[in-house]
């Protein structure tokens, strides 16, 4: 079914070609409600779509509650996979793959040309071809689905393509890293504004995944719903931290240099690496307010670093106080985090099982061995975070470069 | 069980995003807006064409072997009733044209009589426990992913030549009418193995 709603949206999918940021998507929101008038004050000059869609239940939502934001969409196509700088969503569900042994080169071919065709219709808000809940399809809310490559999948197309970090991170002395969240051979990010929506598009990526694949491991990351706090703040983890600033910013000249490849098959393409990070909350109830401050060298209230006022000022870590000590302490987490000159793109989410609460560290780099490994090894060596957190999962994917209308996910690893 | 929604009887739906695609241009002309027609029609404008032939849009049939039902939406643009009189695919020994009739709370299967009428201008939805197409004595193993080329065959004398998706399913499993072959149409055995 094709409502108003969803064809403005499809306007929206039309403006950017890719799937490129736009800070414009709080603009976007204002002028799809423009539209909202404009297909409404137009409908005599488009007699047949406002006669076919006259009949139909979504008119309704025009008199009634309108919908705010579940018809939101972002494009699947475009020089990079959606998710990874679109606008981070509310929910977001890793699903991790071991693949069957007999899936060979000829098979991911064919689960490429699949997931391509599914991911292309749930993000734009149609269900897939075989969808048996198509109802469940119709709010697409944000939906992104973004495909990342193991070691094995590379290797079963063609070892010589795996770049040597991809490829489990080495170990860091605090690890405690058990047998449930650790790498995987493909990896599904799924991501939306709706836990409805994310559920049933988990569901319908699995059916078409699991002739090819076994499910490996799952862990599901949230962030403040949609329209709780301003579009772009950072969020806060479970700690109460403001946690991912001071990051690149994508479109930037330094974001591309971080994050997107530029040669082989992945151009275009990036690396991700996934940790479980467990927060030890018994203990770090008992650290009382100051203390937290200075383990992460920011405070707690807007997240501004110690030696600042606002969370982006650019914190001095030469600054002394009164006694001659470093105002950011030599154990702070931010200090030992940017002691040297290597960036990655933080992506985080809250992850909260019951019984434990945690941060899934997300980050996008070029190459993990370079950029995320010296970053962690120097707060593995010392960071007085460390007392509260335990890194107890980690893995890392290639993630394939976007794909054209008419061209395929994973289309330059089999080309190659 | 209704598999793809029309958007009208004159406006069938396409692979995925076609139906949104033709209301698309259509929304564009009525509300003005300068971002209209631009390269995004690259992709959109051949889905449009292919609405607006006779044919079978969003096809796909089952993964499997032995038989299986090709589904999807037949549309017919042009201003004369038409009728979808047989159809036939390299790997298929046999291909018959079926319907699904309920008798005594059972789905059962059967060749339907004189074949799929598409009215003029509209469209007729083949989908699992309704009308389908079914292939018979496959000579091997259907793949989820593949693409399979069928041949459609019109009451007009038109044929069509087209692939359609395979698709791994867990339904469309139909028993067929007393006295035809043994279909035991059950769950295929890569359930089995995606169950192990």
């Amino acid at each position: 079914m094709i409502t108003i709603t969803t064809m403005i949206t499809t306007i929206m999918m039309k403006k950017p070609m890719t799937n490129l940021p736009s800070k414009g998507l709080s603009r976007q929101s204002l002028s799809r409600r423009g539209l909202f008038t404009g297909v409404l004050a137009g409908a005599s000059t488009v007699g047949a779509l406002a006669s076919a869609s006259a009949g139909f239940p979504g008119a309704k939502t025009l008199a009634g509650n309108p919908i705010i934001d579940g018809d939101e969409t972002i494009p699947a196509t475009g020089m990079h996979q959606a998710g990874i700088i679109t606008p981070p969503t509310a929910h977001i569900r890793y699903l991790a793959y071991s693949l069957k042994p007999e899936t060979d080169r000829e098979a991911l071919t064919r689960l490429f040309r699949i997931l391509t065709a599914d991911i292309e219709a749930l993000t734009s808000g149609e269900p897939p071809i075989v969808d048996t809940e198509p109802e469940l399809a119709e709010v697409p809310a944000r939906l992104t689905v973004t495909v990342g490559f193991g070691p094995e999948l590379v290797n079963r197309v063609d070892p010589a393509l795996r770049p040597e970090w991809l490829a489990p991170l080495p170990a860091f002395s605090r690890d405690q890293l058990g047998d449930d969240f650790n790498n995987g051979d493909l990896l599904l990010a799924i991501s939306s504004d709706d836990p409805t929506t994310l559920a049933h598009a988990a569901r319908m990526l699995l059916k078409s995944v699991r002739w090819f694949a076994e499910p490996l491991w799952r862990q599901d990351g949230f962030r403040y719903a949609r329209g709780s706090q301003p579009e772009g703040s950072t969020m806060r983890n479970l700690m109460g931290q403001v946690d991912g600033t001071s990051n690149p910013e994508p479109g930037t000249a330094e974001f591309d240099e971080t994050v997107w490849l530029d040669e082989g098959w992945l151009a275009g393409g990036t690396a991700i690496v996934l940790r479980r990070i467990r927060m030890e909350l018994e203990t770090w109830d008992m650290i009382d307010r100051p203390v937290r401050e200075q383990a992460m060298g920011r405070d707690l209230a807007v997240g501004a670093p110690l030696t600042g006022v606002d969370e982006h000022d650019e914190p001095d870590f030469e600054a002394k106080d009164a006694l001659g000590f470093n105002v950011i302490p030599d154990f702070a987490h931010i200090r030992r985090a940017r002691m040297g000159d290597e960036r990655v793109y933080r992506r985080s989410v809250n992850y909260d099982d019951g019984d434990e609460q945690g941060l899934l560290f997300v980050c996008y780099q070029r190459d993990p061995l370079k950029q995320f490994v010296p970053i962690q090894q120097r707060l593995d060596q010392l960071d007085l975070m460390n007392e509260w957190i335990t890194h107890v999962g980690s893995a890392v994917f290639a993630i394939a470069p976007g794909w054209e209308p008419g061209g395929m996910l994973g289309e330059t690893l089999l080309q190659s | 069980m209704k598999l793809n929604k029309s958007i009208s009887t004159t406006m069938p739906k396409s692979v995925s995003i076609a139906g949104a695609a033709l209301a698309l241009s259509l929304t564009l002309v009525g509300c003005g807006q300068s971002a209209t027609a631009d390269s995004s029609n690259e992709t959109t404008q051949g889905t449009v064409q292919e609405s607006a032939e006779l044919t079978l849009v969003g096809g796909w049939t089952k993964a499997t072997d032995g038989m299986t039902g090709v589904f999807g939406t037949l549309t017919n643009p042009g201003p004369e009733e038409v009728t979808l009189v047989g159809a036939s695919s390299p790997i298929a020994g046999m291909v018959e044209l079926h319907e699904t009739v309920v008798t005594g709370g059972n789905m059962k299967m059967q060749e339907i009589e004189g074949g799929f009428v598409i009215p003029a201008g509209g469209s007729l939805e083949l989908e699992p426990g309704a009308n389908h197409i079914m292939l018979m004595d496959l000579d091997r193993e259907l793949l989820p992913g593949e693409e399979l080329e069928i041949t459609l065959l019109f009451s007009d004398g038109t044929e069509k030549e087209l692939l359609v998706e395979v698709r791994d399913f867990a339904g469309a499993i139909e028993e067929y009418a007393p006295g035809d072959h043994d279909h035991d149409h059950d769950h295929d055995h890569h359930d089995e193995k995606t169950n192990d």
